[in-house]
């Protein structure tokens, strides 16, 4: 509610100043006189000042408003163009208020350039929407017993309320990932790659300093160096170091940058030879460089999502039986099972490798420990004394950390167990037939003391609860396959089991999944356990002739 | 309100994989219809998110206020009616009145017995 009220609360605002914009651009024109400009270095860039004179109302006013909008520029470059464009004693023309002549600007900025702005609330209302109409609208869902007793409930597939939302969102998250790019990452990574070609000048620092920027999140540093050179006996000044600009914490670095160029001291500098106005100190492609990649993520994300419902579409439209188990290389279809093909055996793969199990346990306690690690670098550095506030805030996320690490720690050890191959005959299990289950233990077999194996099959229900994503589980079928002590046995070994005919096959839908498994259980002494599960497709029994 | 009605052939509610079912929907409408749907489709109820899925549709056209039609469905083999303690499968045909959202359902089993299969936890050697 407060996500989206915040994106109410901006959009309004921003539909206000478009309202604005365009009202001043009904103001009308006055001729002015510029008396006076400058431009004046500030906190965070440079900031171009005027005053000019013009009458309304049979009176001389002076005003020193560029535009509404107007604090400052970033860039000298940027505050010098205007100080260009608007020399002292020449004559402009002004939009001055009607209604209050006291009131006037040298320049309207466009309505347009905020309107392009008006998605990005829309995002934040959209997100703040789905998720209260989640939260307390479809509450219900989650424990329905008995479907609702009005309306369609084949609606609910026919209008997939869900699809057209996700093309929203995912539509949303392309179009603001695809203009950043457009109209900032490739800008300034063309720039950089032209750079290296660009002619290197003499020029002369003017001033060099770390910039500081204090926000609610601390204080940010940037590198503010101010050079000028002449190319073709003209004077060009530039602040622009390198093209990624911005700030960032951590003053270190960018001291050492500003000492490099002292105030007053010659430097070299490159010049674009197609618009000698553009220079830079630090030319080239550089690491920095994958900074205004970040935002390809959003466009990735937008365009995944897109496929991901086109191909959802379009596998539902062609009537594939999307409900089915999907296996890797096999083609679902509605087919009679024994119709396809019938493999004569199967070789299981383990559902979660210990491999895959300590990679993403791995890359969890790097990444969880990390944030940690930072924030207490950054406490230390600040010069805080630890207070039993902070203390106590902090010992959840330790202990966090500390479990991940034993966690990987288990996994790790887990990964040096001997590993299981499993073989099912036949390939294809059905309802009701009897199949064997061949297993072969790589490794040194004989530090397992115990071996057990069962066939299982469980629902899994998913639903939301809260914001939360839960999944209930419940096991209704055990099938004791085998269960040995014996070396022999543990090592190599073969058992029959027998699926009921009168139970469930494997079902896939988004929410709601039979799954069949087999479960490998080996006990291995003052070592993690060998545990390893199977997916196993159960398909229904054959169709009657 | 209008009168909506689906029948099976024989009152047949228990079915097989692959088979057809047929019936006849009859209506009694109070406004003109642009369309009348006819969704062959099963859904889950219980402790998860509804899942639903239409497996065919049959779609009648400017439709007479007071009518009946029969039809005929193929059965897919799968997934079987099922009931367990988190999730129940139910499979029904359905008839949605457009615009508007009037409809009537009429739900079936399938299975290989054409009984829906009971989910009780079974621990066998």
């Amino acid at each position: 509610l407060i996500f989206g009220g915040i994106g109410v609360v901006v959009f309004v605002l921003m539909v206000k100043e478009v309202i604005r914009d365009r009202a001043m651009q009904q103001w009308p024109k006055v001729a002015c006189t510029i008396q006076h400009t400058k431009i004046e270095p500030k906190q965070d860039g440079y900031a171009f000042e005027v005053s000019y004179r013009y009458k309304a109302d049979g009176k001389t006013h002076v005003n020193t408003t560029y535009r509404t909008d107007y604090r400052e520029s970033d860039h000298y470059a940027d505050a010098e163009k205007l100080a260009r464009r608007f020399p002292a004693s020449s004559q402009q023309q002004c939009f001055v208020n009607p209604s209050n002549p006291d009131e006037a600007v040298l320049e309207v900025q466009s309505p347009a350039k905020m309107s392009a702005f008006l998605p990005l609330p829309l995002v934040f209302i959209l997100i703040g929407g789905v998720f209260f109409y989640s939260v307390w609208f479809r509450r219900d869902r989650s424990s329905i017993t008995a479907p609702s007793p009005t309306g369609p409930i084949s609606e609910r597939a026919v209008n997939s309320t869900g699809a057209r939302i996700g093309i929203l969102v995912f539509g949303i998250f392309f179009i603001v990932g695809a203009s950043i790019m457009v109209f900032w990452t490739i800008p300034i990574e063309r720039k950089m790659l032209a750079s290296s070609h660009w002619r290197a000048t003499r020029c002369k620092i003017l001033s060099s300093r770390v910039r500081s920027h204090d926000s609610d999140d601390g204080t940010t540093y940037s590198v503010d160096i101010l050079y000028t050179y002449k190319v073709n006996g003209a004077s060009y000044t530039s602040d622009c170091y390198s093209f990624v600009g911005g700030s960032s914490s951590g003053s270190a670095g960018k001291v050492t940058v500003v000492q490099q160029y002292r105030t007053n001291r010659p430097a070299t500098c490159y010049v674009n030879p197609d618009n000698p106005a553009e220079a830079v100190l630090k030319p080239g492609w550089s690491a920095e460089g994958l900074l205004p990649l970040i935002p390809a993520v959003f466009l990735l994300v937008g365009a995944g999502g897109l496929i991901g419902i086109y191909k959802y579409r379009r596998r539902k439209r062609s009537g594939e039986n999307i409900w089915a188990i999907k296996r890797p290389g096999v083609e679902t279809s509605i087919a009679a099972p024994h119709m396809m093909p019938i493999q004569k055996s199967i070789t299981l793969k383990p559902a979660q490798t210990a491999r895959v199990r300590f990679f993403g346990l791995l890359i969890f306690a790097i990444v969880w420990n990390g944030f940690i690690a930072i924030a207490y670098f950054v406490w230390r550095n600040s010069g805080s004394q630890l207070d039993i506030c902070t203390g106590l805030f902090m010992t959840p996320f330790v202990a966090v950390g500390i479990g991940v690490v034993i966690g990987v720690i288990y996994s790790l050890l887990a990964l040096m167990n001997p590993s299981a191959e499993i073989e099912v005959t036949p390939g294809q299990l059905t309802l009701g037939t009897q199949a064997s289950v061949r297993w072969l233990i790589n490794g040194r077999a004989n530090r397992i003391t115990k071996l057990t194996i069962r066939v299982e099959a469980r629902e899994e229900a998913t639903y939301q609860r809260g914001t939360r994503t839960t999944t209930d589980k419940n096991v209704f079928q055990i099938i004791a396959v085998t269960e040995t002590s014996s070396p022999m046995q543990i090592a190599r070994g073969e058992a029959k089991f027998q699926i009921a005919a009168n139970t469930m096959h494997s079902f896939n839908a988004p929410h709601n999944k039979i799954i069949w498994s087999i479960k490998l259980a080996g006990e291995i002494p003052n070592w993690p356990d060998l545990m390893t599960e199977y997916a196993l497709e159960v398909q229904p029994t054959e169709a009657r002739s | 309100m209008s009168e909506l009605k689906l029948e099976f052939e024989n009152g047949n509610t228990h079915v097989h994989p692959g088979e057809t079912i047929r019936g006849v929907a009859s209506w009694k409408l109070d406004q003109h219809a642009a369309l009348i749907d006819l969704r062959l489709f099963w859904y889950t109820e219980g402790k998860g998110t509804q899942d639903v899925t239409v497996i065919n549709t049959i779609t009648l056209d400017h439709p007479q206020q007071e009518q009946s039609y029969a039809f005929q469905f193929a059965l897919p083999q799968s997934p079987y009616s099922f009931s367990g303690k988190l999730i129940s499968l139910i499979w029904a045909i359905e008839m949605v009145v457009r615009p508007g959202k009037e409809s009537a359902r009429q739900t079936f089993t399938m299975s290989a017995t054409g009984e829906e299969i009971e989910l009780q936890t079974a621990i066998s050697k």
